[in-house]
């Protein structure tokens, strides 16, 4: 059989996560919230627009999402991308900001160059998955920069830390989940979890309230 | 009003449409599926007699091999006969490229339940909590008094937000509700790979479902 390759939402405490099929079985959509919450319609917890007064970035609390291989591939799976169809930028297509760009979408990387990005890899290990943390209703900690709290695993990298996804929004520039191989080797011992992703949505003051418009997100995957 | 991006919708998933077949050097062939046993070969077993590999190639299954495969379980397949094949030969020792790149596209989407539009950017009305404009029919989300059913386009246009008759006012929502689903997508990659003077070139063919095919030079 071809491979059995299905996208899951990671949310709750490491050890004992929750993942939530994305598939179209239901309203398979993630929302941002400002809660570790997986739900693809709830209208509480919305992202705050920081005052315009003081100024500032809020932040949702961050997402994990990863691809979950249920059947093994023929030989192997390698080169998981992921990019976000973005028409222009998460800024002005979201209006998250107002004449900046502090707003922004943003995701977790450990390469410093935009070219690195996209052939090494970027995603993070189920065994380094962070839940989201922050102040529910008010902002969600910061995957990395600001904040007492950030994601463990992409505050730790030397390079990198955050990239807006805007720089990933095609097949051609999308961002390289990992870039390794995953193969079978007798039994059906690739199959589960690949790397991760954690993106987040950032809001500036002069930000336009409301809910925003849907975008694509997708994953990539070569198999032989 | 400007530029809109309509959505066009797709069907789900994305059953094997292809099948290779490896011809070698001493005059034999390794099919993806046999057709007598239809039982699954692997790349694995070509690559093992990979020196002696002629001619590498993509077909179209067959209706009567697509018909056993599904039936038995091993493979979601579909039969286009009207698809082309592709063959390529590895002479002068050029070496095999072959894969199948496979997307996932999580999608969410709006649809308007007058005219059943699928979009996803569009313009919205110019209110505190902004309602989608419909790209195709124009239509937005309206709101109608709860007590005598009276209809505004806008909640700016009812007086304190609240009807004329002093009731409440009710959200329509005709082009405002958020919809996912998951697409699936797979194309072919088949190429070859040869060393001139030094440098590693690739060519390949990205060939998509129907059989269009998109050449790709990479060194």
């Amino acid at each position: 059989m071809v491979a059995e390759v299905q996208v899951e939402e990671i949310t709750g405490a490491f050890g004992s996560e929750t993942f939530t099929l994305k598939d179209d079985t239901e309203v398979n959509n993630s929302r941002y919230y400002t809660a570790d919450n997986h739900s693809a319609t709830a209208t509480t917890n919305p992202v705050p627009i920081p005052n315009e007064v003081v100024g500032g970035v809020s932040g949702s609390y961050w997402k994990t999402h990863c691809l979950n291989v249920t059947g093994a591939p023929s030989v192997r799976i390698e080169n998981i991308r992921f990019y976000v169809g973005w028409d222009t930028h998460p800024s002005s297509q979201w209006l998250l900001c107002a004449g900046n760009t502090e707003g922004d979408h943003v995701i977790g990387v450990s390469s410093a160059s935009d070219a690195d990005c996209r052939i090494l890899t970027q995603g993070f290990p189920s065994s380094s998955y962070d839940q989201a943390t922050g102040t529910e209703s008010v902002c969600g900690d910061f995957i990395s920069g600001a904040g007492s709290v950030n994601h463990t695993y992409y505050n730790g990298c030397t390079n990198g830390h955050i990239k807006s996804t805007a720089l990933f929004s095609t097949q051609t520039n999308a961002l390289m989940v990992y870039s390794g191989t995953k193969t079978r080797n007798g039994s059906s011992n690739c199959v589960g979890r690949s790397w991760a992703v954690c993106t987040q949505v950032l809001v500036a003051s002069g930000a336009t309230q409301g809910e925003k418009d849907p975008v694509t997100a997708t994953w990539v995957y070569d198999e032989v | 009003m400007e530029n809109k991006k309509v959505y066009k919708p797709q069907v789900k998933s994305q059953p094997l449409r292809y099948m290779w077949i490896a011809h070698f050097e001493d005059g034999t062939s390794i099919p993806e599926f046999d057709p007598f046993t239809f039982e699954k070969n692997t790349m694995n077993d070509v690559f093992d007699r990979e020196e002696d590999l002629i001619k590498f190639g993509i077909y179209p299954i067959p209706a009567s091999l697509s018909k056993e495969l599904n039936e038995r379980g091993i493979e979601y397949t579909y039969a286009n006969p009207f698809l082309p094949k592709y063959e390529i030969n590895l002479d002068n020792y050029k070496r095999l490229i072959f894969f199948r790149r496979n997307f996932i596209h999580n999608e969410t989407y709006r649809k308007c339940r007058k005219c059943g539009c699928e979009f996803q950017s569009c313009e919205k009305t110019n209110e505190i909590n902004p309602s989608p404009i419909c790209p195709k029919c124009g239509t937005h989300d309206f709101y109608v008094c709860t007590k005598c059913d009276r209809t505004y386009k806008l909640k700016a246009d009812a007086k304190n937000n609240m009807c004329h008759c002093g009731a409440y006012l009710k959200r329509e929502r005709i082009t405002s509700g958020v919809f996912g689903r998951e697409r699936r997508v797979r194309e072919t990659h088949l190429g070859y790979q040869e060393t001139i003077k030094g440098i590693n070139k690739k060519t390949i063919l990205k060939i998509d479902k129907n059989g269009n095919s998109e050449m790709v030079y990479q060194e």
